[in-house]
């Protein structure tokens, strides 16, 4: 008879990511990556050189991974010296780190790496803004956010004539 | 100190009738979203996706989940499958539901060979062999990477050709 106490199932897979950033003394940035999941463990390190966004070092490693041969892989991250944490770099990194020549667990683990040090730039930023304490100064960060902003249409928050922007007259 | 850190975190459940449920969670300095899918299978086809921004910047990302409706039906994989959903989810929604989104879709693959490796070692196959039959049988992971190419050292000892 089937057990009728419970409808829960284990996990047949998990996966955790971790992706840090933060400031070296010497001015670049670090980003930190490590990835665990049901077939594999991998970490990697890239420095960022500040204010080019170059990639100046970067290294990792496969830990544990389901076919032994994936922790040769390594070797494949110096193509990613000299890249620019910018636009291009998704198709850049997931053409020449990953793909049938690469590893695309490292390619990932680049570009989560990358979204780190953009977003610890954006940090800064927003909890400028949110610590706005009254209704208007809010709305008139959100009113410079909208109409300095170019990401016209890149989410929903900059979809034109939508309530935000109608509430403050953007 | 961090100037950001961002936390994912996926589980894969299989449920009986063969649906896989997928739970995702994102954490960072900015956002808290969460996410709920079912895909079934072996169609790797989007039945449902439901998410949760607990966390966000501007009165609007709330909304961003109900756009996870017109996901509904898509088919995971496929040269520009991330293309779509960054396009559909990210400039519809919001750019970090849809990086879960992907995350998410992204794991029922290996959950889908995790259910098969289970079976295959409690009847006493050996890892050489599963990926052998793997390799042979399953085109998405033949020159899916370095380690699955057709002149890798791996599908070299295996004997595998295509």
């Amino acid at each position: 008879m089937v057990q009728s106490f419970v409808d829960n199932r284990i996990l047949n897979y998990t996966r955790n990511i971790h992706a840090g950033a933060e400031n070296l003394d010497n001015g670049n940035t670090m980003a930190r990556v490590r990835v665990d999941d049901t077939f594999l463990s991998a970490e990697l390190e890239i420095e960022v050189n500040i204010p080019d966004l170059k990639i100046v070092s970067i290294q990792g490693r496969i830990i544990r991974s389901f076919a032994e041969e994936c922790k040769n892989n390594a070797e494949i991250l110096k193509r990613a010296i000299g890249m620019r944490v910018g636009s291009g770099i998704t198709r850049l990194v997931k053409e020449t780190i990953g793909g049938t020549n690469g590893c695309n667990v490292f390619a990932d683990m680049i570009l989560e790496g990358c979204n780190a040090v953009i977003m610890g730039f954006t940090v800064d930023e927003l909890e400028k803004q949110l610590a706005a304490e009254t209704d208007e100064a809010f709305g008139q960060v959100l009113k410079d956010m909208l109409e300095n902003n170019p990401r016209v249409a890149s989410c929903i928050a900059f979809t034109e004539g939508n309530d935000l922007r109608k509430r403050l007259g953007v | 100190m961090f100037e950001f850190t961002r936390t994912k975190s996926i589980g894969v459940e299989k449920r009986e009738d063969g649906i896989f449920l997928i739970h995702g969670f994102l954490d960072d300095n900015v956002y808290t979203i969460e996410l709920d899918m079912e895909v079934k299978t072996p169609e790797f086809t989007i039945v449902s996706a439901r998410g949760n921004m607990k966390r966000y910047t501007t009165p609007e990302c709330p909304k961003a989940p109900s756009i996870l409706d017109d996901a509904v039906g898509i088919q995971i994989g496929g040269a520009d499958f991330e293309t779509k959903i960054k396009k559909l989810v990210g400039r519809g929604g919001c750019r970090h539901l849809a990086d879960l989104f992907i995350e998410c879709c992204n794991a029922v693959f290996p959950a889908a060979i995790q259910t098969q490796w289970k079976i295959a070692r409690s009847n006493g196959m050996g890892k050489d062999d599963f990926i052998k039959g793997l390799v042979s049988n399953e085109p998405k992971i033949r020159d899916r990477c370095m380690t699955y190419s057709k002149d890798s050292e791996l599908v070299k000892r295996l004997g595998v050709s295509w």
